[in-house]
Order: C-alpha cells, then sequence, then structure tokens
C-alpha cells in the first residue's frame, strides 16, 4: 500500500481550533444523567420531608411493634448525636431494671435499653437479644455455647414445710375418684395457678370442728392461738344455741358455772383433734410445727432459680414425659426434668436454645 | 492510567490504610456483640474517614475543568482518585457493617458498589485498550473530530480522483455547501470540471464505493469495511486505470485505510469511555445521596 504522506502542520490543519468549546454527545449525555439522577435523588428526599416520612433515612426497618410510628425518627431521637433514650422507651414500656446486676462482674450500673434490644435490625422482636450480646456482660457463661455445654438447672431451695404425697394422690383407689395433675396444677399465663386450700384441697382435707357438729368447718390458714379463739367462740355460740349456757333466775344474767368447763374440755378436745401428731386428719397431716407454731408452706412461684419455664408452648407433652411424679411420696421430691430432657427439642435446628428463650433479664 | 511502578507510594498508602482499618473493624467487631454500627465512635470513624476518600475521588472532575489551579498535578489527582476511591470502598463497608440497612442507605450503598466496579472495569479497560490504540490506530486523532477528519479525508480522496491538489479540492467543496468541514455535496462541482476519460474509473469508484463509506454511520454494509475485500476491490481499480494512475489509486486505498483507524478508534474509545456514562452520573447521586445521608445521620 502505498502512504499519502501529509506533514505535521496539515495534520494539525484537520483538527478545528476551540473545538473542546463544544460539548461532545457523550459528555453531554453524561452531564445530563448526572444532573437528572441528582435532582431525582433530592425530589425522593423532598418528597419525603413534604409527606413526614422519614422512613427513607432509617438504618433499616424497626420492630414489629415499633411499626406504627417509624416514619417519626422524633418518636425515639431527641437532639443531635443521640441515641434512643430510655425515657422514650418507658414512656409506653413500665418494665423493672436489669435483674441481678450486681452479680455481674463488669456490668454497667443499669444498661439503657438500646444497649442489649438493638432497633432497626428489622420486623423482629426487640427481646431477641443475642447470646453473644448477653455473654458482653456474663463472660462467666461464655462457655455455654449450647445446650449441650450448658449447666444442668438450678432448683430454688426447697424446705417446702409440707408434706404431700403425689403417688396417693393419683391412686385409683381414692374414695373421691383419682385426680390428675390438672386438678390441682391449672395451667394459667406464665406458668401454673398457685395452689390454694379452698380451691384445690377442701374438697377432701376440709376439717370438721368434731363429728357431733359435721356442718361447721374449721378456717384455713390459723395460727394455735387463733385457731383456740375461734374454737372457743364457736362452742360459745354452740351452747347458746342449745341452751347449754342457760341463765339463772335473778342474777342479772350471770351464766351457770358448769357451762366454763364444757366449753374448755370441748375446745381442748377439738384442739387435740386437729394439732395431735401422727392422727391421719388434723393440720399436721400436711403442715409443719415448730415451736406451737405452724409453719407456712413457702413454695417459690417458680422452682427454677435462674430461669422461667413457660408451660404453654409445651402443652401438646403429657405432664409425665417431664415430670414422674407417680411414685413420688414427698413434697421435696420435686421431680424437675434436668436440662438432659430439654436438649432433645432445644437445638440449633429446633426449639430456640438462646439464652432468653429461659433466661428472662427483666424482673 | 496505566498501574505501574509510579504508583508505589499510593498502593503503600492503600495497604497501610486499609491494614489499619481491618484490624479496627474486626476489633471492634469481637468487642460488639450484636456487630458494628456506623452509629459508634468506631463505625463514624469509618463513615468520615471513607466520606473523605469518596469527596477527595470526586474532586478529579473539577480539577480536570480547571488545570489552570495550581493544586498538583493532573496525574497526581488521577492516582489518588484511583487509589483513594478504591480505599473508601471497604472504608464504608466496615462503616455500614455490611449491610444496607433502610432505603436511603440501600440507594447509597447500591450506587457505591456500581461505582466501585465500573471504576474497576473501567480501570481494566483502561490497562489493556490504550496498547491496542496505538497499534491499531498509529494515525489516531482526537475524538470529538473524528467526523471532522472524516469529511477531510473524502475531500482529499475526492481531489485526487480528479487529479487536483488537496487544498484547492478543501476550497472548491466548501463552496459547494460544505458545512464545518464536511462535505455535504461537491459531487456535481466535481463532476463539472471533469473532462478526462481516463479518471472516470477513480471517479465511478469514488461515488459507488468510497462515499458510502465515508457516510457518517453508514460505514458498516460497505464493501471497504473489510479490509480484505477492500485490497481485492483496489486491485481491481487499479486493473481498469492506466497504470500511471496506480499512485492515485493507492492514495485512495490509504484514505480509506485512515477510515478505518478512525472506526476502530470510535469503538475503542467507546469501550474505553462508555462505563464513565454509569461511573459519573451514579457518582454524582452518590454525592448527594452522602449529603443527605450524613446530615439526617448527624441529626439524629
Amino acid at each position: 500500500m502505498a502512504s499519502t504522506e501529509r506533514s505535521s502542520k496539515q495534520i494539525a490543519d484537520r483538527i478545528e481550533p476551540g473545538y473542546y468549546r463544544h460539548m461532545h454527545p457523550m459528555r453531554l449525555i453524561r452531564f445530563g444523567l448526572s444532573l437528572g439522577l441528582s435532582l431525582l435523588a433530592l425530589a425522593w428526599v423532598g418528597q419525603a420531608y413534604v409527606r413526614g416520612d422519614e422512613t427513607i433515612y432509617a438504618n433499616g426497618p424497626v420492630a414489629a411493634a415499633h411499626a406504627l410510628f417509624e416514619t417519626e425518627c422524633r418518636r425515639c431521637h431527641e437532639g443531635q448525636f443521640q441515641g434512643a433514650e430510655d425515657a422514650f422507651c418507658r414512656a409506653c414500656h413500665a418494665t423493672p431494671a436489669h435483674v441481678d446486676l450486681d452479680a455481674v462482674s463488669d456490668a454497667p450500673a443499669e444498661p439503657a435499653c438500646a444497649v442489649c434490644h438493638r432497633e432497626h435490625r428489622g420486623r423482629t422482636g426487640l427481646d431477641a437479644v443475642s447470646d453473644a450480646h448477653c455473654n458482653t456482660c456474663h463472660v462467666q457463661h461464655r462457655d455455654y455455647v449450647d445446650m449441650d455445654s450448658h449447666l444442668d438447672f438450678e432448683v430454688q431451695p426447697h424446705d417446702q414445710h409440707l408434706q404431700f404425697n403425689h403417688a396417693v394422690h393419683l391412686d385409683s383407689k381414692l374414695l373421691e375418684g383419682p385426680l390428675d395433675c390438672g386438678s390441682c396444677h391449672e395451667p394459667e399465663e406464665g406458668g401454673h395457678r398457685a395452689i390454694a386450700f379452698a380451691d384445690h384441697c377442701a374438697h377432701c382435707h376440709a376439717e370438721r370442728l368434731d363429728d357431733e357438729l359435721p356442718d361447721i368447718r374449721v378456717p384455713h390458714g390459723q395460727q394455735p392461738d387463733a385457731l383456740r379463739t375461734w374454737i372457743t367462740a364457736t362452742y360459745l355460740e354452740v351452747m347458746r344455741a342449745d341452751g347449754t349456757l342457760s341463765r339463772r333466775e335473778g342474777t342479772g344474767g350471770v351464766e351457770t358455772p358448769d357451762w366454763a368447763q364444757t366449753l374448755v374440755r370441748r375446745s381442748d378436745a377439738a384442739m387435740q383433734g386437729l394439732l395431735e401428731p401422727g392422727r391421719k386428719r388434723g393440720c399436721l397431716i400436711c403442715h409443719t410445727m415448730i415451736d406451737g407454731a405452724i409453719v407456712p408452706p413457702a413454695m417459690p412461684a417458680s422452682w427454677l432459680a435462674k430461669a422461667r419455664f413457660d408451660h404453654r408452648p409445651h402443652a401438646s407433652q403429657v405432664c409425665a414425659a417431664c415430670h414422674e411424679v407417680a411414685n413420688s411420696r414427698t413434697a421435696d421430691d420435686l421431680r424437675l426434668p434436668g436440662i438432659a430432657n430439654c436438649r432433645d427439642c432445644h437445638r440449633p435446628d429446633g426449639a430456640s436454645d438462646a439464652c432468653h428463650t429461659c433466661h428472662k433479664y427483666h424482673r | 492510567m496505566l498501574l505501574n511502578r509510579s504508583h508505589r507510594g499510593w498502593a503503600l498508602l492503600f495497604v497501610v490504610a486499609l491494614t489499619i482499618a481491618t484490624g479496627w473493624y474486626l476489633r471492634d467487631a469481637a468487642r460488639q456483640p450484636d456487630g458494628p454500627s456506623g452509629g459508634t465512635a468506631t463505625g463514624l470513624g469509618f463513615g468520615i474517614a471513607g466520606t473523605f476518600c469518596i469527596f477527595f475521588a470526586a474532586l478529579l472532575g473539577v480539577r480536570k475543568k480547571k488545570p489552570q489551579w495550581r493544586v498538583g498535578r493532573a496525574s497526581t489527582w488521577l492516582r489518588g482518585h484511583l487509589w483513594l476511591g478504591a480505599l473508601a470502598f471497604p472504608l464504608i463497608l466496615f462503616h455500614a457493617d455490611f449491610r444496607f440497612g433502610g432505603p436511603l442507605a440501600s440507594l447509597l450503598m447500591g450506587c457505591f458498589w456500581v461505582v466501585f466496579l465500573t471504576g474497576i472495569w473501567g480501570l481494566m479497560l483502561q490497562q489493556i485498550l490504550p496498547r491496542f490504540m496505538t497499534r491499531l490506530v498509529p494515525e489516531e486523532t482526537v475524538y470529538e473530530q473524528i467526523d471532522h477528519v472524516r469529511g477531510q479525508l473524502l475531500e482529499e480522496a475526492v481531489a485526487l480522483a480528479r487529479g487536483k491538489g488537496p487544498r484547492r479540492a478543501v476550497a472548491r467543496a466548501k463552496l459547494a455547501g460544505a458545512i464545518k468541514g464536511r462535505v455535504v455535496e461537491s459531487r456535481a462541482a466535481i463532476e463539472a470540471e471533469d473532462g478526462d476519460e481516463s479518471r472516470r474509473p477513480l471517479i465511478v469508484f469514488l461515488d459507488e464505493r468510497m462515499r458510502p463509506y465515508f457516510r457518517r454511520g453508514g460505514a458498516r454494509g460497505t464493501a471497504l469495511v473489510n479490509r480484505y475485500r477492500r485490497e481485492a476491490l483496489f486491485e481491481e481499480l487499479k486493473a481498469q486505470v492506466d497504470p500511471s494512475l496506480h499512485g492515485v489509486a493507492e492514495d485512495l486505498e490509504n484514505i480509506c485505510e485512515q477510515r478505518a483507524q478512525l472506526m476502530t478508534q470510535r469503538a475503542l474509545h467507546h469501550w474505553l469511555h462508555s462505563w464513565l456514562l454509569v461511573h459519573v452520573p451514579l457518582s454524582w447521586l452518590m454525592i448527594v445521596l452522602t449529603i443527605v445521608h450524613a446530615g439526617m445521620a448527624l441529626w439524629y
């Protein structure tokens, strides 16, 4: 191929002087796109401002419970460089303080709500605090990475001062027919209704004053002194009613002297019937008496010292799956299942095994 | 810009800064059980540092617009653009804890990803395509003047085919209606002066083969686009003309070759710069959104 020789001037002459003053179409498109997109972004922000919707600035969706006011940042945030303050939380949530802070090695005096309950992490519940978060302060539990490494349950001290025999109560030979767990342990929100004498025991265990007065029941929950006062007053009424306590003529209403002896005798007999050890009836078949006083039974709301167990999610299980009480003969025999019983279901690919599932940080 | 030894200082700065930032992030991540957040002191630090890098990178555009400013060489600014822009990416990811966040933050992060990736793509192209440009387009011209030069080449071809000098041909072409150096229609004027029958094959070739090839945007589909076919056609042309005009035919072939180079230059230029159609507008969008994001984040 031949070459057409050109001088440098000829080549330079090809370029228009001042060509750079005209914007090339590609530059023009670039500029137009830059300007257009920037204006579009400002319009988007502007319309959100006009509508009063501040959701676009949020660092992620708020928890489902707060979604109603997520368009208003000021509902939780106030002032510059300020996170959500506790006062905003407590305006709606009258929550007790974090429990057992003194037991935590390097815990702050009282962590702010937002320290544990991290917002803007999606439509999840704020109570779902991560295990790692708990272990920030609970350093002693960092080794409990799962249910397998978790220590067994710690049970509340349980000197209940109560005698109770599960085996007898579940026996089919009972005069009133066999009981089942639900006869006494009635589920209610958060656990079981406290067992009360009037509701759960009185049907069989209500004490009569004596065999001659089968309709008069001894009030439950009285100490011996108060009980004697009640018994004496009751017998007095009975004696007045049946004429044992008659008035002598012409004495201005003074009773005959033998009535008092009768009253004391009957009262002593009743007290003995109620409080004599070794009998098959009376107060002491269930209660303990120390130094002349009946010790009230002490049953904690939860037997677990550091955890809470909610029976409701476990309602599909029969009671005996966890509590084998058919052979239990004393109240001290709690028959609480160990943690091994939980491991079958509470595992990473099963029911939750997070700390907060059982350990409630607010009490 | 070629990545070569002249980048060593910036590369070292990048590696050191990235190492420190990564270490700091990992240390913070280990201390924050739920992961770091942009709102903590460390997170804010990453955000501020990343924003500084972004704004510095964006200032390259201003520096290019104002070459008379004595604020350092453009090449230094370009190196800064590359390395600080690259550093901004991990810093912002650390700031955001690798999350997209809410609507504004998500849009911002999406823009940032696209800007970063297009930047990497552009940098890769800059390493490869200029070598092709040097090899395939030895007579490279100013990109914006490709159409202008194309018109001039056609004028040269017309003058050669008619046996006139290029300068005179240009002047006559302009008289015949050329606008801004582009020949609109000079054929009538050329033919009116043409009385030499021996040049007829050249003029016919010019009209039937070369003019379509030189038409703006119309070169594709013409016979002269293909190099081998082009050589064959010019061999045919030489066979049709007097041997004394073989030199003219070769000059015409050379002009066609230059036209081919201009087409190659345009294609390579598009590859070299089309990514900027995404990179630059999204960078502007990102800067606007960054200002809004920073303002609102600091407010709350």
